[in-house]
C-alpha cells in the first residue's frame, strides 16, 4: 500500500477559507492551542514562521477568527477547532465576524 | 430594600415595560427572567425571518436566534445540574406581556417599516435587559455558575445591542 506523505492542509472543522496556506513545517515548528471561551480569545503566544495555531472554540456560540485585512477567516461552530499555519512574519489582527467586539492579534517572527 | 432597576431609555419605554420587584430576585427567579428574555428574543427573531426580506435584518435575526438559543440551552443544563426550578415572577411576566404586544404591533407592519421597527425594538430590548443584568440580576445572583453565565450573557448581549445599533443606523 502506498504510504501517504502529504499533510492535510486544513482542519476539517474550519469552514472558513485560510489564505495563509499550508507550508512545509520546519523541525522546530511548534503548535499553539488558543482557546475561545466566554466571548474571548485567549492570548496568542509569540509565534515563529512555520508554527501552527489551533483555535479551539470552547464557547457555546459560533465564532470566527477573521483577519481584519481579510487574509484569513476561520468559522468555528461550538466545539470546533480550526488550524492556521504561519508562513510569514508580521502581525495580524483578527476579530469575530458575529461578535465584532471580540478581538485578538498574533505576531510571528 | 433592593428593587429591580428599570433602565429604560426614553426610546425604549414604549417597547419594553419592566416592572419593579419589591426585593432582590432569587436565583430561581433570575434564571426565569434570563431564560424568558432570551426566549422572547428568539421569538422576535423568528418573526423577523418570516416578515423581512432585508438580508442585513435577516442575518441579524438569525444570529439572535442562534446565540440566544445557545445561552438558553446552557441555562437549562445549569438549572438541571443545580436542581433549581426556575420560578415565574412579575418581571418575567411583564417582559412576556410587553414582548407579545410588540410582536402584535410588528405583525401589522411590512417592508422597511417592519425592518426599522424590529431593529429599533432590538436596540431597546437589549439595552433594557443589559441594564437589568448589570444593575440587578448579576449582583443578586448567588450561585457562581449562574453568575458566570449571566456575565457571559451580558458580554454577548452588549455585542447584540451594538450590532442592532449598527443595523439601525444603516436602515435610516
Amino acid at each position: 500500500m502506498r504510504k501517504l506523505t502529504r499533510r492535510r492542509p486544513l482542519c476539517a472543522a474550519a469552514t472558513g477559507v485560510l489564505l495563509l496556506v499550508a507550508v512545509p513545517v520546519p523541525a522546530a515548528a511548534a503548535t499553539h492551542v488558543v482557546v475561545i471561551d466566554k466571548m474571548k480569545y485567549a492570548p496568542v503566544p509569540p509565534l515563529k514562521v512555520g508554527d501552527t495555531v489551533v483555535f479551539v472554540n470552547n464557547d457555546m456560540f459560533r465564532h470566527t477568527v477573521t483577519a481584519t485585512n481579510n487574509k484569513f477567516n476561520i468559522d468555528l461552530m461550538p466545539g470546533a477547532r480550526g488550524t492556521l499555519h504561519i508562513n510569514s512574519a508580521g502581525t495580524a489582527a483578527f476579530y469575530c465576524k458575529y461578535h465584532p467586539g471580540m478581538r485578538g492579534s498574533m505576531t510571528a517572527k | 430594600m433592593t428593587r429591580i432597576a428599570l433602565l429604560i431609555s426614553a426610546g425604549a419605554a414604549l417597547a419594553i415595560a419592566m416592572p419593579v420587584q419589591a426585593a432582590a430576585p432569587t436565583d430561581p427567579q433570575i434564571a426565569h427572567i434570563a431564560y424568558t428574555a432570551g426566549n422572547l428574543d428568539v421569538e422576535a427573531g423568528k418573526q423577523a425571518l418570516k416578515m423581512s426580506h432585508n438580508a442585513m435584518v435577516r442575518d441579524f435575526a438569525q444570529q439572535m436566534i442562534r446565540d440566544h438559543e445557545a445561552v438558553n440551552a446552557k441555562a437549562l443544563a445549569l438549572v438541571k445540574k443545580l436542581h433549581v426550578t426556575p420560578e415565574a415572577n412579575p418581571t418575567s411576566a411583564s417582559l412576556t406581556k410587553s414582548a407579545d404586544a410588540e410582536r402584535a404591533k410588528l405583525a401589522k407592519l411590512s417592508g422597511a417599516a417592519f425592518d426599522r421597527a424590529y431593529i429599533d425594538n432590538e436596540v431597546a430590548f437589549h439595552k433594557t435587559v443589559n441594564g437589568a443584568l448589570a444593575s440587578t440580576l448579576i449582583p443578586s445572583a448567588h450561585n457562581p455558575e449562574l453568575k458566570s453565565l449571566l456575565e457571559t450573557g451580558l458580554t454577548l448581549f452588549k455585542e447584540h445591542q451594538m450590532h442592532a445599533e449598527q443595523v439601525a443606523a444603516k436602515l435610516k
